[in-house]
């Protein structure tokens, strides 16, 4: 019996053993250097808490580094916003603002479902106009508040839901399917068991049953990722590579 | 009582045949769906490819007419981007071009002149300072360089597709499925284009 339950905990773990749980931001600003106080990141929160709620969901994240140590930024941003899955699944309404301080360079991300509300040229325009002229100053909050409000106003005035296909990465859900053949398999067995009324050999068969499927779930290897979009932050959205980047 | 005893025995291999039979079945099912799933992210990573690749054929016109209003503007390196372009326009984007190994490369080879030639415009613009300060030209070349970055990044993601579609079609014991159901290796995006990097142009100082 105690076999039976080894084999049934090995299957549980198997199957999630298989499924990857992405990192997240706890907070839309993010301040690795510092610059930004209490106050300021409030305030910044607090906009970007507003374009949320009014603008379908819109997720834009404020991350400042110190440095990235040579790696082109446009990489960095583009991984920092697919891992932290910003925007909506379904609209891949999100943005971040990646700001290297040290380096003296920043660019603004743009989900695929923003980039038709916010084209590159905008961006540009933003960035050569406002926020670069602050950061040279070396204004982040003056720089990024009147950014934010900004880009809340443009998103504002033009924006429609609508689904962009996407990076075309696969996000799997056969982890279920496997959960739920093995839970088929093991009523059937067990319903064919106990209409034999033997209930020893039901025993016998059950743990040699979850053997070969636990086997299956282990064997099936390299999972897929599971969205755990059920929360306020990382809801899901992909990106395409749109955007700008800036210097100072 | 000496019949249920047989009838017993009977039922019980085949109860644990019909298993390990469900069991090939299953895994079979699911093999061919996780094969089937793969190519799918191919196809769709495929079609965001050409679709960032028209982004920019779809630019450069606009980009041309923008270069070629400045006084004096450096005749053939226009030209370059005009005739690379045409020659790109030549080989149709399709998803059959997956299937196709040599026209495969010929696309990669014929977008990847045309980022060149584009690349060596934006070299030449930067001594040109009346188009750098017209903002609207600013506001093209963010274009045209975050369209050579959504050109980079799709062909990344592509890439990535196909590595792992072929990993899947390779790796025992799904390669047996693959080879029953046909499905065949894909074309990888060799090298870096010319242009594969946003060209690093700053119009912001």
């Amino acid at each position: 019996m105690s076999r039976c339950l080894f084999y049934i905990l090995l299957f549980i773990v198997a199957s999630t053993f298989a499924i990857n749980i992405p990192d997240r931001p706890d907070s839309r600003v993010i301040d690795q250097t510092n610059t930004l106080t209490i106050q300021q990141q409030q305030i910044l929160l607090n906009a970007l808490d507003k374009i949320y709620i009014t603008e379908s969901h819109t997720e834009i994240q404020v991350l400042m580094v110190p440095s990235l140590d040579n790696e082109p930024i446009e990489d960095v941003s583009l991984r920092v916003a697919r891992k932290w899955k910003i925007g909506q699944k379904d609209t891949n309404n999100g943005a971040i603002i990646l700001i290297a301080v040290k380096d003296h360079k920043y660019r603004v991300e743009v989900g695929y479902g923003l980039e038709g509300v916010l084209p590159d040229g905008y961006i540009g325009n933003l960035e050569r106009n406002i926020m670069t002229p602050y950061f040279a100053k070396n204004d982040f909050f003056g720089g990024l508040n009147l950014a934010i409000v900004n880009l809340g106003q443009e998103i504002s005035k033009d924006y429609k839901t609508k689904s962009i296909p996407n990076s075309g990465q696969l996000s799997s859900k056969n982890a279920i399917i496997y959960v739920l053949a093995g839970i088929g398999i093991f009523v059937v067995i067990v319903l064919l068991g106990i209409a034999s009324g033997n209930t020893e050999r039901v025993t016998g068969i059950l743990w040699f049953i979850l053997k070969i499927v636990t086997l299956a779930a282990l064997f099936r290897g390299g999972g897929g990722s599971s969205n755990r979009d059920d929360d306020d932050i990382g809801g899901g959205g992909d990106f395409g590579g749109g955007g700008s980047l800036g210097k100072w | 009582m000496n019949m249920k005893k047989q009838f017993g025995a009977i039922s019980n291999t085949a109860i644990v045949i019909l298993v390990i039979i469900g069991a090939v079945i299953l895994y079979t099912i699911s093999s061919y769906n996780g094969l089937v799933s793969l190519n799918q992210s191919v196809n769709s990573s495929w079609a965001q490819v050409q679709n960032q690749y028209q982004r920019r054929m779809d630019l450069i016109p606009n980009l041309v007419n923008t270069v070629k209003g400045e006084a004096n503007f450096e005749k053939s390196t226009l030209n370059d981007v005009i005739n690379a372009r045409a020659k790109a326009t030549q080989i149709t984007m399709s998803p059959e071009l997956l299937n196709n190994p040599e026209q495969f490369q010929k696309f990669g080879q014929a977008q990847g002149a045309l980022g060149s030639s584009l690349s060596r415009l934006m070299v030449v613009v930067e001594k040109y300072p009346d188009l750098k300060t017209n903002a609207q030209f600013a506001q093209l070349m963010d274009e045209v360089a975050g369209t050579e970055n959504r050109i980079a990044v799709a062909r990344r993601d592509f890439n990535n597709t196909v590595q792992q579609y072929d990993t899947s079609i390779t790796l025992f014991p799904k390669n047996i499925f693959a080879n029953i159901f046909g499905f065949k290796h894909k074309e990888y995006f060799q090298a870096d284009e010319g242009a594969a990097k946003a060209p690093a142009i700053n119009f912001n100082n």
